[in-house]
């Protein structure tokens, strides 16, 4: 099956098995896997082509795997059938022709625990899927020129293994998100705001991301080309992110209109309510002289 | 709505318009693979049978013979929408024809009717005779929701007058006195006394009832531990061979469905086609014939079950 079909059982997912144990307080399960072929493989089209992983993990109550390797993808699935959750198998397809070194016998890969899938000192990449071996590729491409990325292999975006990314984020201090899903809502800004929340002192540089283009996948081979996230790209991003340049994403899909104002007039210095204050600038500082002449409003770090 | 009670069978009082029908059928097919007698049965309203969901699980049931029971209570309005008013077709029992299985009409007041069409639409399930489609023709005398107008929308007060001439209770109460004679006052006087204690009973229980603490608010999200047991068994892996994605994948399914009689696997290109799933071949000694793709019984001896109909398989329908 193919992740776009999902949606024509969402209900049943996101609705039913997502909230089952929670609505039965504990009671009830819904242990089921739904395996899916995800992401883009030589235009299949805007219905066959789609990576869904941050609209499933956006729900409470399922557990969302993308593997990027033949060993994670039998020991996650094999996990998955023991599990008691829901859980999405996102199986990329531009994956399934690849071989890989897979244990034989018993072998389970644990939900929300990433693979280190290459050290460096440079930056860290954030990957998951398809996008692990492109961001491996681009980091042997960086290494000639002297860059070491460090590359993380998510392996399950819910749960999400943020502790890893952390641990490596301390020893790189940069970090790029290279995912395959769309940027609105999605992973890179999740992880950059983790960042935020755990580890902001570490960064020497924002936290980058690359998202597939936000449009539906076109048929045309150039124009999917022109909206994946490739090798190349994986490369520039970070080598302008050693040069402190991030790239700023246009996925906001802005107007240029300016905000609506008028049905929300400026707060009122209320009688029941402690008037707004702002402090004081010092006497005899500049700011104070600016401050007196009601010039500009008064600004802590006034302009030279 | 929102209810759940496992020790009572109740899988769900769902929020979801026919959200629940498929759910009976997947009982009734764990019910089978783990070679119980249970079997699922679905209540929804009229509304229900224009959705999706109705048409799909029925088709799924019949054709993989599920243990089910599909109950429609046929009361004429979606909430306020008429049921003339959303089908060119409002005779729900017919629909079961669609999809090849038997669609019972009956008076859905008729306590003894609705009995006996349970009856035989459970012992049809049970003993894997496939699933059957019940319409039971009845009336909400009440409203929809708390604060929904009885009459005066969608409804005339003469015909809510006509149906409460035909209240269920009502009509099973005068059968018991009068035609079969079953019944003293004093008994019928009795069973209502326990009934209303009862209730009683359940709301002085509810309303005595603490708040719940909001440090429980988080509880039962995801299993805890997350992580089922084999996959916190850190041992080093032994030795190691070269395999493609979906014969990995395949062998990772196929280990597990031998090690758990329980597991079902359904979806499009499985079986012979798909070389992402386990084939007959994957279990060696199996023989094609043990293969069942639509298993009609509980089949404790077939390893596999892979649940893809396949035109030469599939049931005749049955009338």
């Amino acid at each position: 099956m193919f992740a776009d079909f999902a949606f024509e059982t969402a209900g049943q997912i996101v609705l039913q098995a997502a909230k089952l144990r929670y609505m039965s307080n504990g009671a009830l399960s819904a242990p089921v896997v739904v395996r899916a072929g995800a992401g883009a493989l030589r235009s299949a089209g805007p219905h066959h082509s789609g990576s869904y992983h941050p609209v499933f993990a956006h729900m409470p109550g399922l557990i969302v795997c993308v593997p990027s390797n033949p060993a994670d993808a039998k020991g996650l699935m094999k996990t998955a059938l023991r599990a008691s959750d829901p859980v999405l198998m996102l199986e990329p397809k531009g994956l399934f022709a690849s071989r890989g070194e897979v244990p034989e016998g018993e072998h389970y890969v644990p939900f929300g625990v990433a693979r280190l899938a290459r050290a460096g000192r440079d930056l860290t990449i954030v990957a998951a899927g398809q996008m692990v071996p492109r961001a491996l590729e681009a980091a042997e491409s960086l290494s000639s020129e002297n860059i070491e990325a460090e590359v993380i292999d998510l392996r399950t975006i819910l749960p999400l293994d943020v502790a890893t990314i952390m641990d490596s984020l301390r020893r790189t201090h940069r970090l790029l998100v290279v995912d395959e899903a769309w940027a609105m809502c999605g992973l890179g800004g999740e992880i950059a705001q983790a960042v935020n929340e755990l580890a902001w002192d570490e960064l020497d540089a924002p936290v980058a991301r690359l998202h597939t283009a936000p449009v539906s996948h076109p048929f045309a081979p150039v124009l999917e080309r022109s909206v994946l996230v490739d090798v190349p790209r994986i490369v520039r991003a970070a080598r302008d992110l050693i040069a402190g340049l991030v790239p700023v994403p246009d996925h906001w899909m802005t107007t240029g209109l300016s905000a609506d104002t008028t049905l929300a007039p400026l707060p009122s210095l209320s009688r029941t309510r402690r008037p707004l204050r702002r402090p004081r600038p010092a006497k005899g500082s500049r700011s104070h002289a600016l401050w007196r002449s009601n010039r500009l409003a008064w600004h802590p770090r006034p302009l030279a | 709505m929102h209810l759940y009670d496992r020790v009572a069978g109740l899988f769900g009082t769902n929020g979801i318009v026919g959200a629940g029908i498929g759910h009976a059928v997947g009982i009734g097919l764990a019910q089978r693979i783990q070679g119980l007698d249970g079997i699922g049965v679905a209540f929804f309203g009229d509304g229900a049978t224009n959705h999706g969901a109705f048409h799909e699980s029925l088709n799924l049931a019949a054709v993989l013979r599920a243990p089910a029971v599909f109950v429609c209570e046929n009361n004429l309005y979606a909430t306020a929408t008429p049921l003339s008013q959303v089908t060119l077709n409002p005779d729900i029992a017919s629909k079961a024809k669609s999809y090849g299985m038997p669609g019972l009409a009956v008076d859905g007041n008729d306590v003894l009717a609705v009995w006996q069409a349970m009856g035989e639409a459970a012992e049809r399930a049970r003993s894997g005779g496939g699933p059957t489609l019940i319409e039971a023709r009845t009336y909400r005398t009440v409203g929809h929701h708390e604060g929904d107008p009885v009459t005066g929308t969608y409804r005339t007060q003469a015909e809510v007058d006509e149906w409460l001439q035909r209240d269920p209770i009502d009509l099973f109460r005068r059968r018991l006195l009068s035609e079969f004679g079953t019944a003293t006052p004093e008994d019928i006087a009795a069973i209502e006394a326990r009934v209303e204690a009862v209730v009683a009973d359940a709301l002085a229980f509810a309303r005595a009832a603490p708040e719940p603490d909001p440090a429980t608010a988080r509880r039962h999200v995801l299993a805890d531990p997350l992580n089922p047991p084999p996959a916190l068994d850190r041992r080093s892996p032994g030795s190691m061979r070269v395999q493609g994605w979906l014969e990995a994948v395949r062998d990772g399914i196929a280990e597990e469905m031998r090690a758990n009689s329980a597991i079902l696997y359904f979806g499009e290109g499985i079986g012979e086609r798909g070389a992402a799933s386990p084939t007959p071949r994957v279990f060696g000694p199996s023989s094609e014939a043990s293969v069942l793709l639509i298993p009609r019984s509980p089949s404790k001896a077939s390893p596999l079950r892979l649940l893809a109909p396949r035109p030469r398989e599939r049931a005749a329908c049955p009338t």
